[in-house]
């Protein structure tokens, strides 16, 4: 073999090399220009409803609410806002912190609208039909999670706060865990896969309240206690199962928690205990 | 000689198509009604997830760990005999903390009937670091316990069973709807009786599991789906997934 064939075979065995290792540095590079473009046009689009905020910044308020949030900092292995956000700094990035639904039982019993919405309803301090006027979005004191204020217009009472009355027309304050903020550049989204953030969109909800005493405000009673209305459609603000039976549609719902709201509803237990009395005294 | 090396390309060819054929399967393995949903992005593909455990003894960490459900991930996970696209690794090895699974005596105070919850938290849609919360107080139908630590073969097999689960929400995995459940049928499903006594839980993550995990973009694209990704898919036409890429590779292995 003669050596100015070994010598081009080297060459071009060496050119080859150069340049599948410069095509595939392209192709990662337009890769990741591609990745780089869809970040970006993800962060401008979250951008405009993060509520930009301060570490520390709250109001007397939203200082009190913030303590109804500090289980989660724990469930979080105790990370705090400031830390997760360190990475993502000038990067355009989004950070998210996702509460998820815990292990369920399965659900093989129904349970009848009337049981569900009445146990709400006793547990309730306030049920009412509302509209969002308007939300903003803060962190907890203990830098543990994000919660979001709502201001709703109320548009029913069924179920009046005996400590505070309300009336239609009137704007209640209801806070909620979840948000998104906007901290040192850094877009934050918060979820509490239990809680959906209520709709902004112009529908209707329904909402189970309890009083907080100290603000004049209010929280949901439970995370199941929160429907989205549209039209003769409703969609419970909770990522978790209802039981079975208990959701069919609007009217009915809305006329269900009426009926429990007015205390004219008898529970199940109760309904068969006062049954039981009857057929004994008849006997 | 002419004869081996006819019957040894005979083979390669035989199991090339094998795997070509199951990649055409694939599809309709993931739109089965009792598969998981897609719930995020899951772990960075290809990444090496280091955990850490508190509070369980060293028996209930053999259901929980390397030996148990994160090692049964692992198993399905990584290349080259992988049952899906994420190549993730589970590590116990330092540096820890990345993952941390814990246990707490009570119960949650959201859904007391929950055995075990995470949270996660996400830098541009991918899992950077998760926390497990193992709940021993957890009570379902209002007073029956979810767990009964009795040191049972039901009680591990659950150890591992929730491990599983919780593991498979960082993997990307949502729940399965109650209505659409299929017992045994994905690590996603729900636990029907203390220490899953009905055995609504398989012990091992499910076909469905791994087919799901296979749909997730990123993950996808590591099997050569969508853009990017591996080479191996080329070799069945473009379509496929990492199940038919390993039998390729085995094959091509056993021909050789």
């Amino acid at each position: 073999m003669s050596k100015p064939f070994v010598l081009g075979f080297v060459i071009g065995l060496a050119l080859l090399v150069v340049a599948g290792v410069g095509a595939s540095r392209l192709h990662q590079k337009d890769a990741e220009d591609v990745k780089h473009q869809a970040e970006l046009a993800e962060y401008q689009a979250e951008l405009s409803d993060a509520a930009p905020v301060q570490l520390g910044v709250l109001s007397q308020k939203e200082r009190i609410h913030s303590t109804l949030y500090t289980h989660y900092r724990e469930r979080n292995n105790n990370r705090r806002i400031s830390e997760l956000i360190e990475p993502a700094r000038g990067t355009h990035k989004i950070v998210g912190i996702d509460f998820l639904i815990g292990l369920s039982p399965l659900l093989t019993e129904s349970q009848t609208p009337e049981s569900f919405l009445g146990e709400l309803a006793r547990e309730s301090d306030a049920i009412i039909r509302g509209k969002v006027t308007n939300r903003v979005s803060r962190i907890t004191e203990d830098e543990g999670f994000i919660f979001t204020e709502y201001d709703i217009l109320v548009t029913e009472v069924l179920k009046n706060n005996v400590a505070a009355r309300l009336n239609v027309g009137s704007t209640i304050n209801v806070t909620r865990p979840g948000g998104k903020v906007l901290l040192d550049g850094v877009i934050v989204k918060a979820r509490d896969h239990y809680f959906a953030a209520l709709p902004v969109n112009g529908h209707e909800i329904l909402l189970f309240l309890q009083f907080i005493k100290e603000t004049g405000a209010y929280k949901a009673t439970r995370y199941s206690g929160s429907f989205e209305l549209n039209g003769s459609t409703v969609t419970p603000l909770t990522a978790d199962e209802l039981p079975p039976g208990v959701i069919r549609d609007a009217n009915s719902l809305l006329q269900t928690a009426r009926i429990v709201s007015s205390g004219l509803f008898l529970t199940d237990e109760r309904a068969i205990e006062t049954e039981a009395t009857c057929t004994s005294d008849t006997r | 000689m002419h004869k081996r090396h006819a019957l040894t390309s005979t083979s390669f060819l035989i199991g090339l198509a094998a795997g070509c054929l199951l990649g055409v399967g694939y599809p309709m393995a993931v739109s089965e009604a009792a598969c998981p949903p897609i719930g995020s992005n899951g772990w960075h593909a290809n990444s090496v997830v280091y955990y850490q455990t508190t509070g369980f003894t060293s028996q209930e960490l053999d259901q929980v760990g390397g030996g148990g459900g994160l090692g049964n991930w692992n198993f399905h996970n990584i290349f080259p005999l992988s049952q899906n696209c994420s190549n993730v690794y589970f590590s116990a090895a330092p540096p820890t903390g990345q993952y941390t699974i814990s246990t707490n005596s009570g119960y949650s105070q959201l859904k007391p009937t929950a055995p075990a919850e995470t949270a996660s938290n996400t830098l541009s849609g991918f899992v950077v670091s998760a926390t497990t919360t193992f709940y021993w107080g957890a009570v379902y139908s209002g007073n029956i316990p979810a767990w009964n630590r009795d040191g049972s073969p039901g009680y591990y097999s659950f150890l591992r069973k929730v491990t599983l689960h919780e593991a498979g929400h960082t993997m990307g995995l949502f729940d399965v709807s109650g209505v659409q459940q299929v017992a045994g049928q994905s690590v996603m499903n729900g636990y029907y009786g203390t220490n899953d006594v009905g055995n609504n839980m398989p012990i091992n993550v499910q076909q469905c599991d791994d087919d799901v995990v296979s749909s997730i973009p990123q993950y996808a694209s590591n099997c050569g789906i969508g853009s990017g990704g591996g080479g191996c898919v080329n070799l069945c036409g473009g379509g496929g997934e990492t199940r038919s890429c390993d039998l390729v590779v085995i094959a091509a292995a056993i021909a050789r």
